[in-house]
């Protein structure tokens, strides 16, 4: 049977596993990638709410994994806006402005804050976006926190190339591939501007261009535009994740996506190898470390509830780790069922990753 | 409307039928529900259509009833009706001689059935357990609740009967002791409306006894919780039944894209406010895993809970498996010298026709009214045009196009009207089900007979927000139309589909991984706060 060997294997491609791999790879490790395929929180909005933050400040390497991924983001071209200190108060889907710690740039454009004029922009075809009805409801809102800021709605044509319905997806892929229709949409917002100061569109702006493109465009319409994530595909999640995806593949990490890990080879307290179950040809990878950060790979593949040691390794019923070599990308003592966001997953990856690469050289033997 | 002749109280199967049954004698009739169409029992059930086969050893009477329901609700509701075909099933532990007396009992109540090998039967339903021992086939099958009490609602409106859902019964007034008038309550606006008649029907099922009250007089009857669990994919094709005296989790029913497990049996002192309890899931899938593996490992998507109203007057030893399935029919004018109240009580989903006619044979002598029964023979909903396939292709994909006609039936037609003025019309809201913006709208606000007047209305029509995503993407859609339509305002709107969420994420807190708890910390990024259920659902519905 075939098997490939790196310094470190990532099971499981969420952000967990992202963050852990990009730490790896940063310290000119080679990496491989094991998963299913992406990762369910790339749907989401690519944020950290302020509740999660606060929670996870008492995790003494809170600052430290969010510098660390902060860096990383912005050098991947989707970085995040916040920090720590301040809260953004930040819109949702049902016109409710909920507080953030952190949000990917042009999300945190659509801040509650001093803006005095917001036109919300829906596109027309597009499903689940109604531009009138969060008027309204941020109006309300507003009004409500006793800031003086207007909002209206207008919708614009994306234009017939996109078919109907309209995808959040096909608006971005278009924004991406397609100068004319950018142009296109430029003009269309140039347009409706108006004496607004701001525009807030759905997340639309694209999952391969970077922050540097979205930020010529702004500078086109002429004045602030934010975005407001929407029904999954949410396009900031999937952004985020491909920018991290980017760069890893630039540092040489191997992904092996598509089909799960099986099972884990232990021996003598080592975790020798991983299975990969392909259709036909099932193969083997081996690291001298091996990080599982997938939350169903855990309970999969090591069966059971799953506690951890000070070195972040899982540990059998009995107490002792199931390998010295395994480590785990979930935060210990927290219940599996409490609601956790990303960064959690930003905490647990890099934490399992920096274990990993404390224990190098330990296994040199094998 | 001032007056009618009855009014009839509880929208279930057993309410929707009678409705049905006097309208068809010419007898004018009002149905006041307190939710929304199948609230109570019948939307908490499993769907099952009985062929008599769990009853055979215990009931024969009640077996018969069955089968005959079975047979007659499959020629006039095929479109509620999924003909799955059952199987009982003994597992090594199961008496043996249960097995053959059931063979027996199957053929004395005349249950058309063929014994299987264990082979045969892992053959047909390769889920099955390794280990099981004998198998018997019986024509079980599924019935889509909201269907068909939704078929008998419109089918008895079309013909100029009345109903009214949010609709909570305030008092029954009488004069000499002859009941004259009811009061209600719209709970959704809050403003009372009082209905002179001469008979009020009692179908209130579990809250039967309350609504009696009302009145003065008294139904005893003993509210018996069953818990029941909705997993993510469809793990059998027949209903798999346990071929022992009945017990526990013991019965499986595919159920459209679903399935559901059930039942728990644990007596309660009321239908409101149920809970299901850690332990009470975690046995029903220990049970149910022993009939089919797969289910110990299968995503549970929620969990609900009814009760059965079962009969108990006060010499019967109370509630449980051990009290009769069977239905009584009380006429409070003998019973207790109130002239013009009729309750109904107990009794299952399989056998609400036959209830139904019995509830509308006392009613019509009372009334003096000598029309007989024609429910057995009429069919719910009259045969749509085959052009309507044709014309719904222009628009819509083949199977969005079934499942519209088989919801809609006729009144397709006036959807598909709708689609050809507004193309954006043919959007998909609810992408698991396939329910377009039109039918939405259809049935929210447009020319539908019994109206949905909240997003889990739309859902009992529709079926919309039954998927894996319960109602999560679909649910914030359907709002969005709500608004669209002006059904809401803005701030309405957001209260209904809070409301809406919370519910149907009841039921959910037993999750400790995987997929399902993925959807829900989506749904929490989404909407911002959404405050979490801490307890299962007492709340609305299966599926």
């Amino acid at each position: 049977m075939r098997t490939d060997l790196y310094d470190v294997v990532v099971v499981g491609a969420g952000m967990a596993g992202l963050t852990a791999a990009s730490y790896a790879a940063e310290q000119g490790q080679r990496v491989a990638m094991a998963s299913i395929g992406a990762g369910a929180f790339v749907l989401g909005s690519g944020g950290v709410e302020e509740r999660e933050a606060h929670a996870l400040q008492r995790e003494p390497d809170f600052t430290y994994a969010m510098d660390f991924f902060l860096t990383l983001a912005e050098a991947a071209g989707t970085a995040l806006a916040g920090d720590v200190q301040h809260t953004m108060l930040l819109p949702t889907l049902l016109g409710n402005f909920l507080p953030m710690q952190f949000a990917p740039l042009l999300v945190a454009h659509a801040a509650l804050n001093q803006a005095r004029k917001t036109r919300v922009v829906g596109l027309r075809g597009l499903t689940g976006f109604d531009a009138r009805f969060l008027a309204e409801r941020f109006r309300s809102e507003a009004a409500q926190h006793r800031l003086p800021a207007e909002y209206d709605a207008v919708t614009i044509d994306p234009g017939s190339a996109l078919g109907m319905p309209v995808s959040t997806l096909r608006v971005a892929q278009a924004f991406d591939r397609d100068a004319a229709f950018r142009t296109h949409l430029e003009g269309a917002l140039r347009a409706v501007k108006g004496d607004a100061d701001r525009l807030l569109l759905p997340a639309v702006l694209g999952i391969e261009s970077s922050d540097t493109q979205r930020a010529a465009f702004e500078e086109q319409v002429g004045c602030t535009v934010g975005e407001l994530p929407t029904l999954p595909p949410s396009i900031p999640g999937l952004r985020l994740a491909h920018g991290l995806q980017q760069r890893l593949r630039s540092r040489g990490v191997v992904f092996l996506d598509g089909y799960p890990v099986e099972r884990l080879q232990l021996e003598r307290g080592l975790c020798t190898g991983l299975h990969i179950a392909s259709p036909g040809r099932g193969f083997r990878v081996a690291g001298e470390c091996v990080v599982l950060a997938s939350s169903s790979a855990l309970h999969r593949l090591l069966e059971g509830p799953v506690n951890l040691d000070l070195h972040h390794r899982p540990l059998h019923p009995n107490g002792s780790p199931h390998a010295t070599n395994l480590f785990a990308a979930c935060l210990p003592g927290s219940h599996p069922s409490e609601l956790r966001g990303l960064a959690s997953r930003i905490v647990a990856g890099h934490r399992a990753a920096l274990a990993a690469w404390a224990e190098r050289g330990a296994y040199a033997a094998h | 409307m001032n007056s009618t002749q009855v009014v009839i109280i509880g929208g279930g199967a057993t309410g929707a039928g009678i409705l049905w049954d006097l309208t068809l004698r010419g007898i004018p009739a009002l149905l006041l529900e307190q939710a929304d169409i199948a609230h109570g029992a019948t939307g908490r059930c499993h769907g099952l259509l009985h062929s008599g086969g769990r009853y055979a050893v215990r009931d024969v009477e009640t077996a018969r009833d069955c089968l005959r329901e079975n047979r007659t609700l499959k020629r006039i509701a095929p479109h509620c009706v999924e003909d799955t075909g059952g199987l009982f099933i003994q597992l090594p532990s199961d008496d043996p001689a249960f097995f053959e007396q059931w063979w027996r009992a199957a053929h004395a109540a005349g249950i058309p059935t063929e014994r299987l090998s264990a082979s045969q039967a892992r053959a047909l339903e390769p889920s099955l357990a390794e280990n099981i021992v004998g198998t018997f086939t019986c024509p079980d099958a599924h019935v889509d609740v909201f269907r068909l009490v939704l078929a008998n609602l419109e089918a008895a409106m079309a013909r100029g009967a009345q109903f009214r859902s949010y609709a909570q019964l305030v008092a029954i007034e009488q004069q000499n002791a002859r009941v004259v008038a009811v009061r209600y309550r719209d709970t959704r606006t809050g403003e009372e409306h009082r209905v002179g008649c001469a008979t009020v029907v009692n179908a209130a099922g579990g809250w039967a006894g309350q609504v009696a009250a009302l009145a003065g007089a008294s139904v005893p009857v003993t509210c018996d919780k069953g818990t029941l669990l909705v997993l993510h994919h469809r793990l059998s094709r027949r209903v798999i039944n346990r071929c022992r005296v009945p017990g526990d989790a013991d019965i499986l029913v595919p159920a459209g894209p679903v399935c559901l497990l059930g039942t728990s049996s644990m007596v309660v002192p009321g239908p409101d406010g149920l809970t299901a309890s850690h332990e009470e899931i975690q046995a029903l899938i220990r049970e149910g895993a022993a009939l089919v593996p797969e289910l110990a490992e299968a995503r549970i998507l929620r969990s609900f809970s009814g009760v059965r109203a079962l009969y108990t007057p006060p010499r019967a030893v109370a509630g449980g498996r051990g009290a009769s399935r069977s239905y009584a029919l009380l006429d409070h004018q003998e019973l207790e010298g109130i002239a013009g109240l009729v309750s109904i009580v107990g009794g299952k989903l399989t056998t609400y026709r036959h209830m139904a006619e019995a509830v509308a044979d006392c009613v019509a002598r009372k009334l003096d009214v000598h029309a007989e029964c024609a429910t057995a023979t009429t069919p719910l909903r009259a045969p749509h045009s085959s052009q309507l396939h044709q014309r719904a292709g222009l628009h819509l994909e083949q199977p969005v196009t079934e499942k519209l006609i088989a919801r809609r039936g006729t009144d397709a037609a006036q959807i598909l009207a709708a689609i050809e003025q507004r193309p954006e019309l043919a959007e998909l809201v609810c992408e698991c089900e396939m329910v377009t913006r039109g039918e939405v709208e259809f049935v929210l606000s447009g020319p539908a007979l019994a109206g949905a007047r909240t997003i889990a209305d739309i859902g009992r029509r529709t079926r919309l927000g039954f998927g894996p995503c319960q109602g999560t993407y679909c649910g914030y859609k359907a709002m969005l139309a709500g608004y669209a339509t002006q059904q809401w305002t803005a701030e309405q709107a957001v209260a209904e589909f809070t409301r809406y969420l919370n519910e149907r994420w009841k039921g959910q807190d037993f999750l400790e991984e995987g997929k399902q708890l993925q959807q829900l910390e989506l749904s929490r990024s989404l909407y911002g706060e959404q405050p979490l259920a801490t307890a299962c659902t007492g709340g609305n519905h299966a599926h």
